[in-house]
């Protein structure tokens, strides 16, 4: 008897330590497992029974850039708007031009320069991007910045694709049909520069001028080169009434020894190309 | 004759004190943190990077958009991609940071991320031996030869390991939420995310998204990942039943949980492979719209699936275990 | 409630079990009675662990049935098995557990078993110093007394023991011996297999003997080494005439070494024993007959029969493991 008694007395003490185990593991993933049908019942109804969802909270507007001088700020932003040639499309560092003119721009300026967004796209044409600065995500990255690179209208003229076949010997190309086109061409760029202009009125814009690729094939280097002129000539009328539009040109950069600063597209830039293109458009801002 | 909540309480206490949650708890400690860091380190970088949110969102689908028109990107990363694009110009459009970094998104992206492949091999660590352990050891001779039917014995360890599944996803969220919180804070309960994105074609359709907070998504995640964490269990657990050795049990389902990871990457043009549990475990991707591992796959037919193998798992299990010879 | 003698607890009747097509057991039927220590007999391999465990429905029979206490094991194991406490093989329990809480989840597995119940069977075994270590930590002996608290829990009326002395020693086999008397004393139905034949005849009350899946006989152990032969041993001066003295004599057979199971340490106590087989009455006028001739009798033994020699003799010469 006095045996049973020691013996309950330990075994009620001994046991203290697991008899509260049971009754908690078993409540809490019980409770774990409700929990859970909940959430999927809810994911399933939520699936194919959508409710309203929650209200969104009003959205932050958009950071603008302010106006006055560069000298005055802490910081420029800049963003980069275009084509292949924003992108950096043939340069194997991967930099392209607009890298290297924040760089530039950032020695020349001694303050920070920051890439908001590089926003080219490959094979952009001009149209596209016009209906592309309707969208409200693209209006924040051009409305905040002080300085906007733009680089627009070669697929517009030469229809080229970004991965296209070679145009080496530039045989589809036809200069009466370019020289056409252009007309219809030109109110593009004109949509282009108002709909920048319109979401940021402050902003220095800069816009890289065309090149001929074709410069090294004799058929085209005439007929090309005025399409080009032309097109050159008519966005610096353009930037001309706007008075804070920069057109720099590029030309002259690829005339004298084409291979050297194209890429083995024969259309695009390498490296020492964009940085040719980048050294002149920070001479343009210092 | 015992009732049958005895019979659960035996086999989850033996669960505990075996210590397996212990050690998944443990290894949720290890390396949540590792994920935890990295994600902080992606963060700092892209603040080093952006100016704001936006414009990191803004230089995804960019960059995304540009990855899709080269013609060396598989269709099946295109349709993926496409997908992305649109689910972050709604987000874009919509002016709602689908990322902030904070412990709810962590915790909900650690969830997706984890649906496949971690979740299923920490289940398997209770799964696989909960039958096979007492056979291993003999000890099945002393549970069978007790005044208890075979199949109230099955269901009671069926019943902890719904039991365990549910504290392991538990478990994740929870250590997932409390250690990235050290780092991102500990709110974002009530911010917003779109879900309803759904697949129409190679394009998406927007008609039904609609915006909940990710307190909710993160429940609603849960409730998903614990269901195919779920089959993984059962299916283990058939194999428990049906393997003597816990270690050839765990190789098995570990193999077919591997297989279905790798069958999903790759996308497969084998259109019945669909069929296969292995690639229907992250239902996650529906919530959201991301394409599905093959075409066809739906959210109701990735359940179907599912349920289909869990249940023929089952009917496997009692089967065989109600029936069976203990023979050694 | 105690059972009244001679009560049927356990019947066997005509259990047969087939694995795959290979027939394992034949036809088997013996039964066991209330307070009756049964031994169950017969080499490993010889469809003795097959039969316990059909038995306690680890194993489910071919045909025939087993009941105990008038329930059917196979269609009924939640009311059969209540009155059934069992070791099969040897007593595993869960070593990440302590011997405590090993007997509690085994407890909750049968309906009303108390902590104070628990207690008792703790202290009907001894383990009172040990029971809330793990069992991991346990030596053979004391897994074996946790078995056996295990298989009392319930208060059975009937215990079925699977080879309960494996890895015991001589001071625990002979506890165990007693221990089980004093159960069976109690009105408990002890089912003690074996395959060492000194055991089952130190220990049990019946016998049943199996071999190569039948039960070749049943009965009273007593009854049933009466069948086999006795041996005389004898040490004498001489053995070489004393030889002789015998082969002249056609009721005196002499056992030659490898005829006889007779037990080692009784051999090695009498180096050089001559082994015959005779009338036990007769040994006294050997003895003369061996002074008279001046052969010097240093000793005269008569070795009783094991249930090793009557084996032999039932199953006609098959191999005792």
């Amino acid at each position: 008897m006095e045996i049973h008694v020691r013996w309950e007395s330990e075994m009620r003490r001994l046991n203290k330590k697991s008899s509260w185990l049971w009754p908690s593991l078993g409540a809490v993933s019980l409770g774990c497992t409700v929990l859970l049908l909940f959430g999927l019942g809810w994911a399933l109804k939520d699936a194919w029974a959508p409710a309203a969802g929650i209200a969104l909270p009003s959205a932050t507007p958009q950071p603008a850039a302010s106006s006055g001088d560069w000298a005055d700020k802490r910081e420029l932003l800049v963003t980069a708007v275009g084509d292949s040639l924003t992108r950096g499309t043939g340069d194997a560092s991967g930099q392209g031009y607009v890298r290297g003119t924040v760089e530039r721009l950032a020695k020349g300026l001694g303050k920070p320069v920051k890439l908001v967004n590089n926003l080219g796209i490959n094979g952009l044409e001009a149209s596209n991007l016009a209906i592309r600065l309707d969208d409200e995500g693209y209006k924040g990255a051009l409305s905040q910045a002080d300085l906007l690179l733009v680089t627009i209208g070669g697929n517009d003229l030469f229809h080229v694709a970004q991965n296209g076949g070679s145009l080496v010997d530039g045989g589809d190309i036809d200069a009466a049909l370019l020289q056409k086109r252009l007309v219809g061409l030109k109110p593009r760029l004109e949509t282009v520069f108002r709909k920048l202009r319109a979401l940021n009125p402050n902003a220095r814009i800069v816009y890289v001028g065309l090149y001929s690729p074709f410069y090294d094939v004799p058929a085209l280097r005439e007929s090309v080169g005025a399409v080009i002129d032309e097109w050159n000539g008519y966005a610096r009328r353009l930037a001309d009434a706007d008075g804070g539009i920069t057109v720099v040109p590029t030309y002259d950069l690829f005339e004298t020894d084409v291979a050297r600063y194209l890429s083995s597209d024969h259309f695009h830039p390498n490296a020492d190309g964009y940085a040719r293109i980048a050294e002149r458009v920070a001479q343009s801002l210092l | 004759m015992a009732n049958q909540l005895a019979l659960i309480q035996n086999e989850t206490l033996k669960v505990w004190k075996k210590k397996r949650f212990a050690v998944v708890v443990l290894i949720l400690l290890v390396l949540v943190p590792v994920f935890v860091y990295a994600q902080m380190k992606i963060a700092q970088n892209n603040q080093d990077k952006f100016v704001d949110w936006r414009a990191e969102l803004r230089q995804r689908i960019i960059d995304n958009t540009n990855a899709l028109s080269s013609d060396r990107v598989p269709e099946e990363w295109k349709k993926w991609r496409v997908a992305l694009v649109q689910q972050l110009q709604y987000d874009l459009d919509h002016d709602v940071n689908p990322n902030t970094p904070n412990a709810v998104t962590f915790t909900n992206s650690f969830l997706r991320n984890a649906v496949g492949m971690f979740i299923p091999l920490m289940v398997l660590a209770i799964a696989s031996d909960l039958v096979s352990s007492e056979r291993s050891t003999g000890t099945i001779k002393m549970l069978l030869t007790r005044p208890v039917r075979r199949w109230r014995i099955l269901l009671s360890k069926l019943i902890t390991l719904t039991l365990y599944v549910s504290l392991i996803i538990v478990a994740t969220a929870a250590v997932s939420y409390l250690v990235s919180g050290l780092v991102f804070g500990y709110e974002g309960w009530r911010e917003p995310v779109f879900v309803g994105f759904r697949l129409a074609g190679s394009d998406i359709d927007t008609a039904d998204v609609h915006a909940i907070t990710q307190g909710a998504f993160m429940l609603m995640l849960m409730g998903l990942v614990w269901f195919s964490a779920m089959v993984v269990a059962i299916l283990a657990f058939m194999v428990s039943v049906l393997v003597r050795s816990t270690a050839a049990s765990l190789v098995t389902m570990m193999a077919a949980v591997i297989s279905g990871a790798i069958l999903s990457n790759m996308a497969s043009s084998w259109k019945s492979a669909k069929y296969l549990f292995n690639v229907n475990l992250d239902l996650t991707v529906y919530l959201q719209g991301s394409p599905p591992p093959i075409d066809g796959m739906t959210l109701g037919f990735s359940l179907a699936v599912l349920g289909v193998w869990a249940i023929a798992a089952l009917v496997v299990s009692f089967a065989v275990f109600t029936k069976q010879d203990i023979l050694n | 409630m105690k059972l009244v003698r001679d009560e049927v607890v356990l019947s066997v009747e005509r259990v047969s079990k087939s694995i795959g097509r290979k027939p394992i057991i034949h036809d088997i039927t013996f039964d066991v009675r209330a307070g009756e220590i049964f031994g169950f007999l017969g080499p490993n391999g010889s469809g003795k662990t097959t039969t316990i465990r059909m038995l306690v429905d680890l194993i489910k029979p071919s045909g025939g049935r087993i009941t105990v206490c008038g329930e059917d094991v196979n269609r009924a194991p939640e009311r059969a098995l209540m009155h059934v406490g069992c070791i099969v093989e040897n007593p595993e329990m869960y070593g990440y557990m302590t011997g405590w809480e090993n007997l509690a989840h085994f407890a909750r597995m049968q309906r009303d078993i108390t902590d104070a119940r628990i207690a008792e069977v703790v202290e009907i075994v001894g383990m009172d110093a040990r029971i809330h270590d793990k069992v991991k930590t346990y030596s053979l002996g004391m897994r074996q007394r946790l078995g056996i608290a295990q298989a009392l829990l319930g208060a059975p009326k009937l215990l079925i023991l699977d080879e309960p002395t494996n890895g015991l020693d001589p001071k625990g086999i002979k506890e165990l011996r007693t221990f089980i008397r004093e159960l069976a004393d109690s009105g408990m139905s002890v089912f003690v297999s074996s395959h060492l034949l000194s055991e089952i005849q130190l220990m049990c009350d019946r016998v049943a003997i199996i071999s190569k899946g039948r039960v070749i006989a049943v009965g009273k152990v007593e009854e049933l080494v009466s069948q086999a032969e006795t041996y005389t041993l004898w040490q004498v001066d001489d053995p070489d005439r004393a030889i002789a003295l015998f082969a002249q004599d056609a009721g005196v057979r002499i056992v030659g070494e490898s005829e006889h199971r007779i037990d080692e340490a009784l051999i090695a106590s009498l180096p050089g024993a001559i082994v015959t087989a005779m009338d036990p009455s007769g040994a006294s006028g050997w003895v003369e007959r061996f002074v008279a001739a001046g052969i010097g009798v240093q000793a005269v033994h008569r070795a009783a029969p094991s249930l090793e020699e009557l084996f032999l003799k039932l199953t006609e010469g098959e191999k005792v493991g």
